[in-house]
């Protein structure tokens, strides 16, 4: 090892021991000590395969499409059950700033999208001319032969980044004397995204980008007010959350199909124009949190605890949190040259909500002396039924290692 | 990309705090109807309707034209140049050929517009910017379409297996003269050549008889693909009650012979369709699939039903399947309410899906001419219905037939002829009629020397009640019988109502009613014949059309706006899937009702539009 390279391992370790409580960034005011960093890698698999409709029901992520024959009637109607599948590295960098005050960076990059459309077939009116309904095969033949290809799975955004989420956290409740030496926390974060993320393409009927909108995890511009109360006696080992959160998806312009790819179906171009562009709509909700502390783990002798003032002050060995999070879902706005065209966009994405459950499980290993915590969490949509939200489900396994160079 | 933030955060929070108090602000669908009451000369009419439904135009040349019917009329072009091999030329190749055929044909009828529908056309053109070209194709595609489409039915038709004869087993020894010709159980009397007729031809059958039926192909009838379905069962053969075996003086021909089971009802009207294809696999355009006949319906009554040959109509029953085709009617005197007259019209077509998003309603103030409404679709010229200020309505149907200008063009230029159509576009037609008449009297001759497009049935009312069904076709022969008027309570040479249930009404179908013998010729070993014989719509509109009066005699004396619009509703008489509009005139009231932007168009409430007030409103 070369001698720089040895510094700045060593460095790092030294830094290590100094940003104990970096660690617990979950609850809605944590925020890292002063001059540490956090860095926080993760991997992300989020399925998809359903939505929630206008009434709560359980619809399908693509509108059905109803095709027709001119003058013919109705040849049938294809559903298409997509399944999508996103797998994403997040990475996170935060900093302290000050000990109420922490300023971030994330780097969500996609690894690979997958979308399987999972077509099936609703046979349509009797066709005299033919002798029957169309069958699903028939009607592929038909499409082919007026050059509409049968869409087939998806796979992209390999290694495409998506928005950059620059964000800042204040634990003002540090600055309200009455709350000194109370076990309530009051917090304001805010973050906003740079448009980094990659639009889908407009002729694939079935592709996903990988912008914050088709992510639809949060928004580009978002507030956040935030308190914690940790339940006294009990050993101090459940804390209770509250999230609040305004956030705001932006406008943005899109280049609309001309049915290059598809002919029959995403031709759209000379009546809604060459571009159209949407306000998704923002969100409102708030998040309830419950974190309770496993196992807080022996503080033994080692290298770690040998240089910490306080080795209890290390995060517990094994914490469990779980949370709730509602999210009210506005209407989406979007303006083309085709009022048509625009409600039949619209009504996919009219006010909604959606209900998310999350659990997480956090080993901390610094108090064996390995600046190190293994995080897997889980969050679900699809459990509590909402309304016009994709019922997105994700999985996330990854490690976070706190830092102090100086 | 993105765009800079469409409101600024207090705004955004301001807007947040108003929509939860107004449940947050749903989007909601825009209105598939408009309505446009214009002024000025006809290029500012077309300007004025070209700059408002500019995006509409778009919208439906393009779901209606590039995306659905001109790609499937592609699919047409190898049988096509098989017989006309003028589209063996390479410039209908690469999808061009529909796109091509359409843009020749409205070409060719732009000649035959009026000049102040050629400004109005050129006023939509500029005010929509779309090309002109495209303006025409939208004005003049469904005229070119019905005369193409009889065409290729025709083809598929000279192709597909025929229903030649049938034979009825028991029917020469029951003692009954079961065809209406005077004598019983002479040789012969059970078996009769099939010929589609609106009356039931064959009575007094016994119930246990078999029913022979004869088919006949080139290729050889597919026995797998025949199918016989009646009121209330559907056989093949193998089933129980549906054998088959041979027939033709060859034994070249399919027989399938039908006895249910049990035998048919006693004292019974009953129906049969029945359905045939061939054995040949035609695998392009695909998907494969053999030539299969149009269903063909005949029925027959049991002993104890009663009635004689000719007198019982052929109401046939719901296929489930099949719909029943643009209707209308016309009323007056005795049959109304009030005894005012009335003009009732469901017109449909083709929406697939798009039509109905693009409606409109249009009051034109010619410069020169009555003033008038149409019900039609943004950025068409045209309607098929409509009513001016001197109280002249008039509804339009196709009436399927080969005396049609592409049938024209194939008689003079043989196997190098274009299908290309000439005359003044049906709606066009209308409206000049509307524009240049006041009753139906000035109207028919306008109607009447006009060239046509295709077949068109016209049904027309006045504020003074008089009413008539005109039946036109292109006259391509020249002999005169392209229009034959119809009026209330005339009666065929058996005595049979033409189109009425009384006096004071008129039925518009899509079939013709006098005009028996629209085209009869044969040339180049293709026989040409008259509409009966090959359209589709046949049988659906002659049932259509004795429901219609069923319904009208059932109401005679009662009708009136009101009861109207619930017949344009009915369900066995509207079609569910390619409705496109339903009017109610009110001639001596000046006043219509309209249902539009839905499918059925009578799924949605009636509007009314006062053509006497001032400025004309619309109201619920």
């Amino acid at each position: 090892m070369s001698g720089p390279a040895r510094l700045l391992v060593a460095a790092t370790l030294a830094g290590l021991l100094l940003a104990p409580r970096a660690a617990r960034a979950g609850r809605p005011s944590e925020t890292l000590p002063k001059n540490t960093f956090l860095l926080d890698a993760a991997y992300v698999h989020s399925f998809l395969n359903h939505a929630y409709g206008n009434d709560g029901e359980h619809t399908q992520l693509i509108d059905k499409l109803y095709r027709y024959e001119p003058g013919g009637g109705l040849q049938g109607i294809i559903i298409p059950d997509a399944r999508v599948t996103y797998q994403l590295l997040v990475l996170k960098l935060q900093y302290g700033l000050t000990d109420d005050l922490s300023l971030g960076v994330g780097v969500p990059v996609v690894l690979a999208t997958t979308v399987e459309p999972r077509l099936s077939w609703v046979p349509g009116d009797y066709m005299w001319w033919l002798g029957r309904s169309y069958t699903e095969q028939d009607f592929w033949d038909w499409a082919a032969s007026m050059g509409q290809p049968r869409p087939g799975t998806w796979s992209g955004n390999r290694g495409a980044l998506s928005d950059l989420v620059l964000g800042a956290r204040w634990r003002f409740s540090d600055r309200i004397p009455a709350l000194s030496g109370t076990e309530l926390r009051l917090a304001f974060a805010t973050y906003g995204v740079l448009p980094t993320g990659r639009q889908k393409d407009p002729e694939e009927i079935v592709a996903t980008g990988t912008t914050t909108w088709d992510l639809h995890f949060q928004g580009e511009l978002g507030f956040h007010l935030g308190a914690d109360w940790t339940v006294p006696g009990a050993d101090r080992r459940l804390t209770v959350g509250l999230d609040t959160f305004y956030e705001i998806l932006f406008r943005h312009r899109y280049t609309t199909p001309r049915g290059t790819i598809h002919p029959l179906i995403l031709t759209l171009a000379p009546y809604v124009g060459d571009s159209y562009t949407l306000d998704p709509g923002d969100f409102l909700g708030f998040t309830l949190s419950f974190e309770a502390i496993l196992a807080r783990g022996p503080v033994g002798a080692n290298w770690l605890t040998e240089r910490v003032d306080d080795p209890e002050s290390l995060p517990p060995l094994l914490v469990f949190s779980l949370g709730y999070s509602f999210t009210w879902l506005f209407q989406s706005d979007w303006q083309s040259q085709s009022a048509i065209w625009d409600w039949s966009q619209e009504k996919l994405w009219r006010p909604g909500y959606k209900n998310r459950l999350t659990a997480e499980i956090v080993l901390s290993l610094l108090r064996y002396g390995w600046p190190l915590q293994v995080v897997v969490g889980y969050s679900n949509l699809s459990w509590i039924p909402g309304k016009n939200c994709r019922a997105t489900d994700t999985l996330s396994v990854g490690l976070r290692a706190p830092a102090k160079f100086f | 990309m993105i765009g800079l933030p469409s409101r600024h955060l207090p705004d955004r929070l301001l807007l947040l705090l108003v929509l939860l108090l107004a449940g947050c602000g749903a989007a909601q669908p825009p209105a598939h109807w408009e309505f446009l009451d214009l002024h000025g000369t006809p290029y500012e009419q077309g300007r004025i309707q070209g700059e408002r439904f500019s995006s509409r135009m778009r919208s439906i040349y393009t779901q209606l034209l590039t995306t659905s019917i001109l790609p499937y009329l592609n699919r047409e072009r190898p049988s096509i140049a098989e017989m006309l091999w003028t589209y063996q030329d390479p410039k209908y190749d690469d999808g061009r050929f529909s796109t091509l055929l359409f843009t020749e044909s409205a070409q060719n009828l732009w000649g035959f517009f009026p000049a102040e529908y050629q400004e109005e056309l050129q006023g939509l053109a500029d005010g929509s910017g779309m090309p002109l070209e495209e303006v025409l194709v939208l004005n003049t595609f469904m005229d070119t379409l019905m005369a193409f489409r009889a065409i290729t039915y025709f083809i598929r038709d000279q192709s597909s297996p025929h229903l030649v004869e049938i034979e009825f087993s028991l029917a020469g020894q029951d003692g009954a003269d079961n065809d209406g010709d005077g004598e019983t159980d002479e040789a012969g009397e059970g078996t009769l050549a099939f010929e589609p007729d609106p009356w039931v031809n064959f009575v007094e059958v016994p119930p246990e008889t078999e029913v022979s039926l004869c088919l006949s192909d080139p290729d050889g009838v597919n026995p797998e693909l025949v199918r016989i379905q009646t009121g209330d069962a559907s056989f093949r053969p193998g089933d129980p009650g549906l054998t088959a075996g041979t027939c033709g003086s060859q034994g070249q021909d399919l027989r399938v012979t039908l006895r249910p089971p049990g035998g048919f009802p006693a004292a019974t009207y009953v129906s049969l369709i029945v359905s045939a294809g061939d054995r040949r696999v035609i695998e392009d355009p695909p998907p494969p699939k053999a030539n299969m006949a149009r269903e063909v319906r005949f029925g027959f009554s049991t002993r104890g039903f009663g009635g004689k040959p000719g007198e019982i109509p052929e109401l046939s029953f719901d296929d489930g399947r099949s719909q029943p085709g643009p209707f209308g009617f016309a009323v007056r005197g005795a049959a109304t309410l009030d005894g005012a007259p009335l003009l009732a019209h469901h017109f449909s077509l083709l929406d697939s899906n798009t039509a109905h998003k693009h409606t409109a309603l249009i009051y034109h103030h010619p410069a020169s001419g009555l003033a008038h409404a149409t019900a039609g679709w943004t950025g068409c010229a045209f309607g098929f219905s409509g009513m001016n200020q001197a109280g002249l309505a008039i509804a339009a149907n196709p009436c399927e037939s080969l005396n049609n200008p592409l049938t024209a063009e194939f008689r003079r230029d043989l196997f190098l002829a274009r299908l290309v159509s000439s005359g003044i576009p049906a709606g066009i037609l209308l409206r000049m009629a509307l524009s240049q008449a006041s009753s139906v009297a000035e109207a028919l001759p306008i109607l009447q020397a006009a060239p046509k497009t295709f077949g068109w049935c016209w049904l027309l009312a006045d504020a003074a009640g008089e009413l008539t069904l005109l039946e036109t076709t292109s006259d391509i022969m020249q002999d005169g019988s392209g229009s034959m008027v119809i009026r209330p309570g005339d009666r065929d040479a058996r005595g049979r109502l033409l189109a009425s249930a009384g006096a004071d009404d008129l039925r518009l179908n899509v079939h013709f009613r006098a005009n028996l013998s629209d085209l009869e010729l044969a040339f180049l070993g293709y026989a040409l014949r008259p509409q009966r014989y090959f359209s589709n719509y046949y049988f659906r509109s002659v049932r259509s059309h004795h429901l219609l009066g069923q319904e009208l005699a059932d109401r005679l004396g009662a009708l009136d706006a009101a009861a109207a619009e619930e017949i344009l509703a009915h369900p066995s008489l509207r079609d569910a899937r390619d409705s496109m509009n339903a009017v109610v005139f009110e001639p001596a009231a000046r006043r219509l009702h309209f249902a539009m932007g839905q499918v059925p168009a009578t799924d949605g409430p009636f509007y009314t539009l006062d053509l006497a007030a001032q400025p004309p409103e619309v109201t619920p």
